[in-house]
């Protein structure tokens, strides 16, 4: 199959594109910024330079565009040439951090998709869209989300949800002109299942990373909150399977989300696990006073973990019976289990628990994994 | 051997006037002597094999004749062909190796070796399972694998400045790597008092078996600790054909499940498989606060340099904390050394145990203290602690508006529960925290604590002399009050490291003792104690200033 695929530099469109290359399809990666792609596992995607129509099997084919803009930044021909060419169009792209205002989010998590969808609903023929959400388009919903659940009068604190939900709006809409899509939502994205080993430290990790140092040791949370972790190659993998079955699906929506979900308090014990690590305590939500944070503590509070605060209030389940019927699910690896090896290959990478060897620049910029990014390739 | 096979005989006829064997059994003779070792002292061995498990004492019977001690043991064939097939599935396993006890290997080992007396279909329907020289190759890879891991331990001992233990085990790694060898050379005998004869029957280098004596003996006292570890490694090398590197870097700290690491205020405290509770200090605490985990130990140690400075003793540290079993040792960040001996530290008594903020430190005692009282009941005791001294608070304010408004009754009521609650707090402290209803909350301090030396203050007899008078004025309320106000501080004293401000008169310390109640909530909530957690958190909640300022 040609497949084109944005995103292709994020953490799961990195895994997706070797996993789909390996397989022998022809991937055509639209990559923002980066040059290169490069595993969890820090082995590089050989990339080919050459006209689309020059691809074969099992070629990675970068190319350079910006999907907040018409036409994704393509040239006019390349762009026509995709909608001629392509098999399946698999979107991924999107700004994942969190803690920003709606306008951040919207160029590429709303626009990108509304962009995404023109390509593949306005050229000769409709091409089949395999579109990646996130299970957290359920917003502060409690109890049980189900996948065939999508607007259920839910409430939103996370901008970033907020712009998911709306992408997936637009997506959900197309299906009136285009039945061919198929919605893809995992939960919060970790290293791989193995080793817990990754390239990009988002989502939980820079979180992660002020607890062990003992940045932030007081925050507003529950004991009993729920936070679904899944493995990057788990992802790749299900969206690979989807992809190749795609017309059996057309129309429906999946869970990949962990069978079992880790309690904020399996946080805080696994956390106590590691002598070298601080476990935050978890201050009644209606009691959490911000003026009793240290300066410094206050501001580590503000800018890692504010954003994501809402995660330790929340109860809230994923079903993923859809997707166990419709794919082979590797065996599933509690989130407990997939905790310690996320730990474990933080810290054997010096990405927490060494505050002598972490500087203060580094934790001004949570998210920079280039330090952690320069270790061999295999180690 | 040294007696004829005639002469055993006799002495099993002699044996067989005192034991009746159940009918089918066969009989072996074993040990030192049939090994062709022993001497005139040494004991003779009867083995009796029943057909069945007949579940006979594992001790011996012993009996005396013409000079000689005879023990008789009991085995059952089903029993002994378990273990063989067992043995004869898994010999080239390293894992199954690893877990064989000596006294499995040691019993099978001399029956395989032992002389037929009687019954041999029976006998030989067992001794076919394994040949003896099958064995004797398993029993070698078992020796090299103890040996291997017994001297890996030592590399690590030496490097962290253990030398006195790493020497112990540099002698236990090379008997065992020396016994491999024999093995390999049909000398297979488990015990180790045969050794050096062992390795002359069976025509070990003459050379070898002087070095080996002088390093088994330490009889070299010119070697350092280095060459006595590097040369003891040559010689297991020859021995083993393994070789191990005199290399600290191998060595890795493995992480343990159920230890885990709780701060309590600034104070570390570690909790051990769910049951005990330790308060770590001093350069311990640091050294336990920067550990690394499978990384090399070199490498730990230039951390810790790094991120603390130059601690004295940081190696001997890292080994206790692996002798009381909170890190394990690995090779190469593989298999765990599962040597060491493995101790415990004796639990710190003779005064009252909790603060605010955790165990309290005996100021001559260790880096380490080991709580006496169990972590389920040290979580409870400590949240008691906190809540009731929250309760206190409230009830002063109680106090303050009936003294206001003369309301002298209430004043009265409000002191006198206010001692109940000093009651509680000194129980607390020592892991009592008892729950309500409290009636007879003075006879059981009386009980619990009447020879406690912090009490020789004569703190009890002011609490159990508090006696209330009946308040008619403002003057009397403010008597009692001030008596009252005495006791608190005497009963903060005790309740209070020296590390947390002794009262809650302002705004920071309050902040202190709120984060204090949820260090302590967390701690609990791993391991699910008891605590009054739905009232505490109510009070938490509603608690941000301090009540009676308030």
């Amino acid at each position: 199959m040609k497949i084109f695929l944005t995103g292709a530099s994020g953490g799961v469109g990195t895994e997706t594109t070797f996993e789909l290359s390996q397989k022998g399809h022809e991937v055509f990666a639209l990559i923002h910024r980066k040059k290169e792609l490069i595993r969890y596992n820090r082995k590089k995607i050989i990339m080919e330079e050459k006209p689309l129509k020059e691809s074969k099997p099992s070629d990675v084919i970068a190319l350079k565009g910006d999907i907040s803009k018409k036409k994704l930044g393509l040239s006019d021909e390349i762009y026509t040439e995709i909608q001629d060419s392509v098999d399946l169009i698999i979107h991924l792209a999107a700004r994942v951090e969190f803690g920003r205002e709606d306008e951040y989010y919207t160029p590429v998590n709303v626009d990108g998709t509304r962009h995404v969808l023109e390509l593949a609903n306005s050229g000769k023929r409709k091409i089949p869209l395999l579109y990646v959400s996130t299970a957290y388009i359920s917003g502060e919903t409690t109890g049980l989300f189900k996948e065939s659940q999508f607007d259920v009068n839910q409430h939103f604190t996370v901008s970033y949800e907020k712009s998911k939900f709306k992408a997936e709006t637009l997506v959900r809409e197309a299906l009136d002109i285009n039945n061919q899509i198929v919605i893809l939502r995992p939960s919060i994205v970790v290293g791989a299942a193995k080793n817990g080993a990754t390239r990009a430290f988002k989502t939980i990790y820079p979180i992660l990373r002020v607890f062990c140092g003992g940045m932030v040791r007081s925050l507003p949370g529950e004991y009993n909150a729920l936070l679904n972790l899944i493995p990057v190659d788990y992802v790749s993998n299900s969206i690979v399977q989807l992809a190749e079955n795609m017309s059996k699906f057309y129309g429906r929506t999946f869970h990949i989300v962990n069978d079992k979900s880790i309690t904020t308090r399996d946080l805080s014990n696994i956390l106590a696990e590691y002598p070298s690590f601080y476990v935050p305590r978890y201050i009644s939500p209606v009691k959490f006073n911000i003026d009793s944070l240290e300066k410094q503590e206050r501001r580590y509070y503000e800018l890692v973990v504010y954003p994501y605060i809402s995660y330790f209030k929340r109860r809230v389940e994923f079903s993923n019976e859809e997707l166990k019927k419709a794919i082979d699910m590797p065996k599933n690896i509690d989130g407990i289990t997939i905790l310690r090896r996320v730990l474990n290959y933080c810290l054997k990478i010096g990405y927490v628990g060494r505050p002598a060897e972490i500087t203060l620049d580094d934790y001004r910029d949570m998210a920079n994994d280039e330090k952690f990014n320069k270790i061999k390739e295999g180690e | 051997m040294i007696y004829s096979e005639e002469y055993i005989k006799k002495l099993l006829d002699h044996t067989l006037t005192r034991v009746t064997p159940p009918a089918g059994a066969g009989i072996v003779f074993e040990g030192s002597i049939a090994e062709g070792f022993g001497n005139a002292g040494s004991d003779i061995d009867f083995l009796i094999v029943t057909e069945k498990d007949e579940n006979r004492p594992v001790l011996p019977l012993i009996i005396f004749h013409d000079g000689k001690r005879i023990e008789v043991r009991y085995r059952a064939a089903t029993v002994l062909k378990d273990q063989l097939q067992a043995l004869a599935k898994h010999k080239n396993n390293k894992k199954v190796l690893k877990k064989l006890l000596e006294d499995t290997m040691n019993r099978l080992q001399r029956f395989l070796h032992s002389l037929t007396l009687t019954n041999e279909p029976l006998i030989n329907s067992i001794k076919n399972i394994l040949s003896y020289e099958d064995f004797s190759i398993l029993t070698s890879n078992w020796f090299k694998v103890r040996a291997v891991e017994r001297l890996e331990y030592a590399v690590a001992l030496n490097g962290l400045g253990e030398t006195g233990s790493a020497k112990n085990w540099i002698q236990a790694g090379i008997i065992e790597a020396a016994k491999s060898w024999a093995a390999q050379h049909g000398e297979a005998y488990i015990s180790k008092k045969w050794t050096f004869h062992q390795l002359e029957r069976g025509n070990a280098d003459k050379d070898i078996i002087k070095k080996f004596k002088t390093l088994y003996f330490d009889s070299d006292k010119s070697l350092s600790n280095d060459d006595y570890l590097t040369k003891a490694l040559e010689l297991a090398e020859y021995f083993t054909g393994e070789k191990i590197p005199n290399n600290l870097g191998k060595v890795r700290i493995k992480r343990k499940i159920n230890v885990t690491t709780w701060h309590l205020g600034e104070n570390i405290h570690v909790i051990r498989d769910k049951k005990d509770v330790m308060l770590m200090s001093g350069d311990t605490g640091k050294v336990w606060k920067n550990l690394l985990f499978e990384t090399s130990m070199t490498e730990v140690l230039d951390y810790i340099k790094k991120s603390i400075g130059e601690i004295k003793d940081v190696g001997k540290i890292i080994v206790k904390l692996q002798k009381l079993q909170l890190i394990d040792f690995s090779w190469g960040g593989k298999k765990k050394i599962a040597v060491g001996n493995l101790f415990d530290i004796p639990p710190t008594v003779g005064f009252s145990q909790l603060a605010f903020d955790g165990m309290i430190k005996d100021e001559n005692g260790d880096d380490i203290q080991l709580s006496p009282v169990p972590v389920k009941k040290f979580t409870y005791s400590g949240i008691s602690l906190i809540f009731i001294n929250i309760v206190v608070e409230n009830t002063w304010e109680d106090f303050y508006g009936a003294l206001k408004n003369e309301q002298w009754s209430v004043c009265e009521h409000r002191l006198r529960e206010m001692v109940r609650h000093f009651c509680m707090l000194l129980l607390c402290s020592f892991g009592l925290a008892p729950d309500p209803p409290l009636e007879d909350i003075y006879e059981d301090l009386i009980y619990y604590l009447k020879n406690t030396k912090k009490f020789e203050n004569d703190l009890m007899n002011e609490i159990l002399s508090f006696e209330p008078v009946i308040i008619r004025n403002a003057d009397e309320a403010n008597e009692l009050k001030d008596k009252v106000e005495v006791i608190l501080k005497k009963v903060r004293n005790i309740i209070t490291n020296d590390l947390f401000p002794n009262c809650f008169d302002s705004e920071d310390d309050w902040q202190k003792a709120l984060d204090l109640a949820y260090d302590w909530v967390r701690m609990s909530a791993y391991v699910d104690s008891k605590f009054p957690v739905e009232e505490a958190r109510d009070l938490l909640a509603t608690g941000g200033g301090q009540p009676h300022l308030g």
